[in-house]
């Protein structure tokens, strides 16, 4: 079943044009991965699925329902949850009120604060930061607000999970256990991911399929041998030489 | 929270029978402090909780004084009370679409020019009307008043209560942490803070009928008084913003304040006023109730 | 109507466009190189008003001398307030976070603190004093000479600015800083020096347009809040950091409000100042922007 379906999207800031005539499809399971130089457009793309910004052109259709004009938190209802390139934890809050929030309010809406705290819980168990419960959010590490916003993505109840760069910044090891993560997330909680990643070795491992952005252009879209593989992305991604 | 029930209940008994014992410049002076909590517990349920923080709330006490002051005569007590809330409450939500779309200091500023705009706007149209002050004969006695500043002080501490402990407020304060990330998990935060301003319009504008009855007189430029928005903010920073008891210490304790220096020396009250904003906006961010029941903060900055 | 088409509207306009354009400068400065939004700003004009009454009534100085001491005074006051507050906060950490989220109360609390001492000391009557006072006639037009001073002192600092801004190091400095901060320290700027010699210029205009103001007006210890009001209305107006935006935004709301105001009536003034403010913070919502990094 296609979960995600975008079809000939568009967007344009002024007379700078981030994306254009981008089309593919994720179907439920899948883990898609997404990857291009800076600038590429790839932020633009989530913003674009999850409802901050409005495509220039094109149609996003999620489940079927074409997501156009709606805002942000309408977009999470309906099952779209993600993780932002720089981490946007509720700071003040602790980390179990991090989770729970998302808890409350996402696709999954718990009927109570109990059900929610419970809920809360279990991913921060799955994550590692369950003895982190009671702190304020703004004193974990990176690597722990990186795992904290995921967690808080996955307690939406979400389906669609949109991964922006959730290794960068982390050390070889954080990678490895961050990878961990997000296996058993997809696993437990049956979720399709589209992730974008710039650390190659991870994605590698983690993607079925990944698509290549370049200047707003979808080049490439295949296997991540295929990819690897391929003449175009390494001229304009890899920087020419084969991997 | 049985402790805070408890506590609040005794304050609100304590309350009740001091026009039983006390002479008028005493009741007076509950008045006053009722007042402020009553004004100062609807704004933290806007700025305390979402982070808007409004300078210039007195608009609504003067819009619900103006509608008390109209309506004097004509309509009885018990609708004009209801009528300035609403009244009030229509306001909030007029301006509150275009006005919520402005974050951070910027929003700071525009309330305080709204609340300007809305004083001479008045000013102009009472001058149309031939009016450039208005007196109310006949209004309720001082104790009557008091009873009203009561139940209108009980209202806005449980609807504070209310709010901080609902669904409805854990999503303020997502919107006061990350507003982008709230609306991503899920939180319509258009819709929210639109009510979240509303709810802290209607008390104001029925403490300002209130207001107006107790002096009987009517003037605009007296009554949007921006000194009111002023107080509001500084008796929620000092008295902190955060936990119910906040606004409860603020407001007694600038009450008794003002008691002590305004008839004397009103500029030195102003001074010490702003001395303590600045200070505790620098060094005690989490007031006063902060300091003394650290362990109620619940997700408190 | 004949009045409306005289040139002695639009010589009134004028004067006070000079005045709304000086004392907005200074906040412009301000706010474009450290992103404070200082709502004291207006009471910066009341302090250099002062000084220069008490100048002429005491001293018999003339405002244009005197205004030198109102520019030395404020200057002094922004050293004090950098090295007194803001350096010590923008060391600390937590301090300093909360000092950036709450700029705005802070400088409502000084506000309050000096329109009130200014009160204790001076009494809140409005005081004025006459000087070149005397009218000149151009064709239909007729102006008093303080009008003229006033006039001819504030375009010639406002252009002065400007010049120092496009020809001198500093100056170009100072723009950087506006435009790009982070980068402006890479290059070489000395960021601390610079903003210490804005705040001096920022105030030091604010308090000369002040002393400008009072050869015209009578002046009292609350005359800052509309000062305040209209520096804001106008540096939105030209854009935010925008120096000769300000410039050019300061005359047009003179235009504006001399003509509102002689087609309407002088109680209009106030809520035509105050919508003009609100509609321009809510018809430019999140688009405050404009190429600025606005901090929430």
């Amino acid at each position: 079943m296609t979960l995600l379906a975008l079809h000939d999207v568009s967007k344009f800031f002024g007379g700078l044009r981030a994306l254009s005539a981008i089309s593919f499809e994720v179907a439920a399971g899948e883990i898609v991965g997404i990857i291009g130089a800076n600038g590429a457009g790839k932020t633009t793309l989530f913003s674009l699925i999850a409802g901050h910004e409005r495509a220039s052109g094109g149609e996003i259709r999620f489940e079927g329902r074409n997501l156009a004009g709606m805002r942000p938190h309408q977009i999470c209802r309906l099952g779209v949850a993600r993780t932002f390139q720089i981490v946007r934890p509720f700071g003040g809050l602790t980390v179990e009120e991090n989770v729970a929030t998302a808890a409350m309010f996402g696709a999954a809406r718990a009927a109570s604060p109990a059900a929610a705290a419970t809920r809360a819980r279990d991913l921060l168990d799955l994550v590692g930061l369950r003895e982190r419960a009671t702190d304020l959010a703004e004193t974990l590490t990176l690597s722990g607000q990186k795992r904290l916003e995921l967690a808080r993505a996955v307690a939406t109840g979400g389906r669609l999970l949109l991964l922006d760069e959730v290794m960068a910044g982390l050390t070889p090891t954080e990678v490895v256990a961050m990878l961990d993560v997000v296996r058993r997330l997809h696993r437990e909680y049956r979720l399709t991911i589209l992730i974008i990643e710039h650390v190659m070795r991870a994605l590698m491992q983690l993607a079925e399929r990944i698509i290549v952005l370049h200047h707003g252009e979808q080049i490439a879209e295949g296997t991540p041998a295929a990819i690897n593989a391929d003449p175009r992305v390494h001229a304009c991604y890899f920087g020419g030489a084969a991997a | 929270m049985k402790a805070t029930a408890a506590l609040l209940s005794i304050l609100v008994l304590a309350f009740a029978a001091l026009p039983l014992g006390a002479g008028d410049y005493f009741i007076g002076v509950g008045l006053s402090v009722l007042m402020y909590v009553a004004l100062t517990q609807s704004w933290t349920v806007l700025s305390g909780m979402t982070g808007y923080v409004s300078l210039g709330h007195v608009v609504f006490y003067g819009l619900g004084g103006y509608v008390a002051a109209l309506a004097w005569g004509t309509v009885p007590l018990a609708a004009i009370i209801p009528l300035a809330g609403i009244a009030a409450f229509a306001l909030a939500a007029t301006i509150g679409s275009p006005a919520l779309r402005v974050r951070g200091p910027y929003f700071v500023i525009l309330t305080f020019g709204l609340a300007e705009l809305v004083k001479y706007i008045v000013i102009v149209i009472e001058g149309w009307l031939g009016k450039f002050s208005r007196v109310m004969f006949g209004a309720p006695g001082l104790d009557t008043l008091y009873y009203i500043m009561l139940a209108l002080a009980a209202a806005a501490t449980i609807l504070t209560l209310s709010v901080r402990r609902s669904r409805f407020g854990q999503g303020l304060r997502a919107i006061r942490e990350n507003e982008e990330a709230a609306e991503t998990v899920g939180v319509p935060t258009v819709r929210f803070k639109l009510l979240a301003f509303g709810l802290s319009a209607i008390i104001p504008g029925m403490v300002g009928s209130v207001m107006v009855l107790r002096s009987t007189y009517f003037e605009p430029a007296q009554l949007f008084d921006p000194v009111v928005s002023f107080s509001i903010v500084t008796m929620a920073v000092v008295g902190g913003s955060d936990d119910v008891m906040g606004p409860l210490l603020g407001a007694a304790g600038f009450v008794v304040l003002s008691e002590l220096l305004w008839a004397n020396a009103p500029q030195l009250y102003m001074i010490f006023l702003g001395l303590l904003l600045i200070l505790f906006v620098l060094f005690v961010p989490e007031g006063m109730s902060g300091k003394l029941f650290p362990a109620r903060r619940r997700g408190a900055r | 109507m004949d009045a409306i088409l005289s040139g002695q509207l639009l010589a009134a306009a004028l004067v006070t466009g000079a005045l709304y354009a000086l004392t907005a400068l200074g906040l412009n400065l301000v706010y474009g190189t450290m992103r404070l939004l200082n709502v004291a700003h207006g009471d910066l004009v009341m302090i250099g008003a002062y000084v220069a009454f008490w100048a002429f009534t005491l001293l018999a100085l003339s405002p244009l001398l005197s205004l030198l001491g109102s520019a030395a005074l404020a200057a002094l006051l922004g050293l004090a307030l950098y090295y007194g507050l803001f350096r010590r906060l923008l060391d600390g950490g937590k301090a300093a976070q909360r000092l950036e989220a709450n700029s705005l109360l802070l400088f409502f609390g000084v506000s309050v603190i000096v329109q009130n001492l200014a009160a204790l000391q001076f009494t809140s009557t409005p005081r004025g004093f006459q000087y070149l006072d005397e009218v000149y006639h151009f064709g239909n037009i007729s102006v008093t000479g303080n009008r003229i001073a006033a006039f001819l002192v504030a375009i010639a600092i406002c252009l002065g600015v400007m010049a120092f801004l496009r020809f001198h190091v500093t100056g170009l400095a100072i723009k950087a800083l506006i435009q790009r901060r982070d980068a402006a320290a890479i290059v070489g700027v000395n960021i601390e020096r610079v903003q210490i010699l804005t705040l001096c210029l920022g105030f030091a205009t604010a308090s000369v347009a002040g002393a400008l103001v009072s050869m015209t007006e009578q002046i009292s210890p609350f005359m800052g809040f509309p000062f305040t009001i209209a520096a804001f209305v106008v540096i939105i107006l030209g854009g935010l950091g925008n120096i000769t935006g300000g410039i050019a935004a300061g005359f047009l709301l003179g235009l504006l409000e001399t003509y509102g105001v002689a087609l309407t009536s002088s109680a209009y003034r106030s809520i035509l100042i105050y919508g003009v403010f609100v509609l321009i913070l809510l018809v430019r919502p999140q688009g405050l922007l404009g190429g600025r990094r606005i901090v929430r």
